[in-house]
């Protein structure tokens, strides 16, 4: 839990700027992870991050008391945006589908050791190598424990197009993953 | 699951929970944008509609039924007063006119008028004419009853125009009869009604006339020394009254000896006129001589006038709180459209304003500005001499919150509400007071000019720093009014 001091609430309700600004600074890195997921740019991400705690502000006098702060959080964050990605989409038309190297897979005996070698950058440039849609999903259903009613609901897709989406982000990041441990083994032979 | 399952959890537990370094500058621009956040809890909203100012449309509908209704009477008050009655006692007297006429047109041979004379068709038509007895008297049918009970609008087309044009000469050589003379004096100067006191004179001796000639045997005789049927009033009158007790009547021209092409220009638009004036229906005949005419005065009955006012007031507008403290003067103005209607001195009045009010409180950190569409009640009276008057006009009015902008710091529990129907009332009411002076400029155009008193009854805001504040102002307003062609009553 993020927030063990009601209080810290109750000050940001009654807009004391130092503790709305002690909560930025609490949610901050959960806020950004779920941003890093999502999307590839760093402007867009910190423009998201701003205005979802903008909203947490707004809407905080109106929060249920007993819905867990973080969660709400969390969803206020991913409903930002998936907001601002669909709103880019209908600006600039539909996104281009990027081209994704799908390997077979080799089952999981083949990356025991991957946790260990790969670093966090590199999963997430892994995450952003993946189509917009696909990657939300993924995110959506894989990271975040959404059920793929909801991810159809929220996207305006159907549950099997969700579940495609997930299936051809698993078989992506796995060719990726591959790939990469292949790179990190052949450094460490030569 | 698929046995790629494992690439959600790895995912999971290496990108969910991260922790990133600060970027140069970060802090302190949410720092700034907290800030600006607490600072914009000052909402800024403009052009937002409230929707109880639609309810304004229904006066407003009023407004322009009553100013458009065609049920009314003439716009000008004297001649709405003499037409309310005096057009029908134009007609009446009128009908009256071609009935004396008729009835003094004796043809010896007993056959109708109208064998001899191609004008007197109508007038010896068989709806209003009949036969008296072997002496071939043609009287026409009584048509006064018949007359009345037209559509005002046909009897005031008669009396107003082609009645008045067909029947203008015979009323100036009727005002040589020294009893038409006298009951025209009595009644005024107006063309109408100076001919409904001719045709009243003009009337009484045909009736004379028929009296006599239908006592007298002596009738035939007077009425064969005409020329011809198509003879002129005055030449009937002339001819009828020989020994009828009117000889004593001046006629100026020996009708008999004009001849006869001089006198049907003339007498064409006298029967013209009688001719316009017979009924278009059949109307029953009665033997017995029309009842004298009591020549009585119209009764002028003042009927309520519509007006359309419209006028503008810059405005001084302060706060006054609930405490007594006044806040400085701001600008606002006001202005409207109103629907007046007047009876003698009194009026009342409706229509719609549109006020705006510029308000600030706490040193500057709330400004706004409130608009309102109003719908008033108004009540005046107006005296006056000449062109010159002084009108007082107050009343109440309900306003209806249209707009507001500006900045206002709603309370800590507003936060992220909607500014007008959160922090200020939607519906409020105040008074007003307007003594103006008037310059009556032309029949209808009028304008007027005067202090204006404005006050808000009820608190304008229910939160913030304008809570328990009424709206207080005072302008100059400046306006024109025109009377309008139709009353609505």
């Amino acid at each position: 839990m993020l927030i063990t001091n009601g209080s810290l609430l109750e000050r940001c309700i009654r807009k004391d700027s130092a503790a709305q600004f002690e909560l930025y600074k609490v949610l901050r890195d959960m806020l950004l992870s779920i941003a890093h997921r999502y999307e590839r740019d760093a402007l867009q991400r910190k423009a998201m991050v701003n205005t979802a705690f903008l909203k947490i502000l707004d809407h905080l006098p109106n929060k249920n008391p007993d819905a867990p702060f973080e969660a709400w959080c969390r969803r206020i964050m991913i409903n930002t945006v998936l907001n601002e990605q669909r709103n880019q989409r209908t600006a600039n038309g539909h996104g281009v589908l990027q081209q994704v190297d799908l390997v077979d897979g080799h089952g999981a005996s083949s990356f025991n050791g991957a946790e260990e070698t790969i670093q966090t950058e590199e999963l997430q440039r892994m995450m952003d190598r993946l189509p917009t849609v696909t990657r939300q999903v993924f995110n959506l259903y894989a990271i975040d424990g959404w059920k793929h009613k909801e991810i159809a609901a929220q996207l305006g897709i159907s549950e099997g197009t969700s579940k495609w989406h997930v299936n051809h982000a698993r078989q992506a990041l796995q060719g990726m993953l591959e790939k990469e441990l292949r790179s990190h083994l052949n450094l460490r032979i030569a | 699951m698929s046995g790629l399952g494992w690439i959600d959890e790895f995912f999971r537990r290496r990108l969910e929970r991260r922790t990133f370094p600060v970027e140069k500058g970060e802090f302190e621009e949410m720092r700034a944008l907290i800030h600006e956040r607490n600072s914009t809890t000052t909402l800024v909203r403009g052009g937002g509609f409230s929707k109880w100012w639609l309810s304004a449309l229904l006066p407003m509908a009023g407004v322009l039924w009553w100013a458009f209704s065609e049920k009314g009477s003439a716009a000008d008050e004297q001649f709405v007063a003499t037409t309310e009655n005096g057009a029908n006692n134009v007609e009446q007297h009128a009908a009256e006119v071609s009935n004396a006429l008729a009835q003094t047109e004796v043809d010896p041979s007993g056959a109708l008028v109208d064998e001899a004379d191609p004008y007197s068709d109508e007038v010896s038509s068989p709806r209003a004419t009949e036969h008296i007895g072997s002496a071939g008297v043609v009287a026409a049918a009584p048509t006064q009853q018949n007359e009345r009970s037209q559509p005002s609008s046909y009897a005031t087309s008669v009396s107003t125009d082609d009645g008045v044009k067909a029947l203008n000469s015979y009323v100036k050589r009727a005002s040589h009869d020294r009893l038409a003379r006298t009951t025209a004096t009595d009644i005024g100067g107006s063309p109408t009604e100076q001919l409904s006191a001719s045709a009243l004179g003009a009337d009484q001796v045909g009736q004379a006339n028929e009296d006599d000639m239908i006592r007298s045997g002596e009738a035939n005789e007077k009425v064969a020394s005409n020329d011809a049927p198509t003879a002129s009033i005055d030449d009937r009158i002339g001819t009828g009254s020989d020994g009828s007790g009117l000889n004593t009547l001046d006629v100026p021209t020996d009708p008999s000896s004009a001849p006869s092409g001089l006198r049907t220009e003339l007498d064409r638009s006298e029967m013209d006129a009688v001719a316009f004036m017979q009924p278009r229906w059949p109307l029953e005949g009665t033997s017995s001589a029309p009842e004298p005419i009591t020549s009585e005065i119209p009764v002028f009955k003042r009927v309520p006038m519509g007006e359309l006012h419209a006028f503008g007031a810059p405005l001084l507008v302060r706060g006054r709180s609930s405490g007594g403290e006044r806040s400085g003067m701001e600008a606002g103005s006001l202005v409207g459209l109103e629907y007046r209607v007047r009876v003698k001195r009194f009026s009342w009045a409706t229509g719609i304003h549109y006020g705006s009010y510029g308000l600030k409180a706490d040193g500057g950190a709330a400004a706004v500005k409130l608009s309102f569409v109003e719908v008033p009640v108004l009540a005046s009276v107006r005296l006056g001499r000449g062109r010159f008057g002084v009108l007082v006009q107050g009343g109440l009015s309900m306003d209806l919150l249209f707009n507001a902008r500006g900045r206002y710091p709603a309370g800590e529990d507003q936060a992220g509400t909607a500014f007008p129907d959160e922090a200020f009332r939607t519906a409020n009411y105040s008074w007003s007071l307007c003594p103006r002076a008037t310059y009556q400029v032309s029949e209808r155009l009028s304008v007027n000019a005067g202090p204006l008193w404005k006050s808000q009854i009820a608190e304008v805001a229910k939160t913030g720093p304008l809570d328990g504040t009424t709206i207080h102002s005072s302008g100059i307003s400046v306006g024109i009014s025109w009377r309008l062609e139709h009353a609505t009553f």
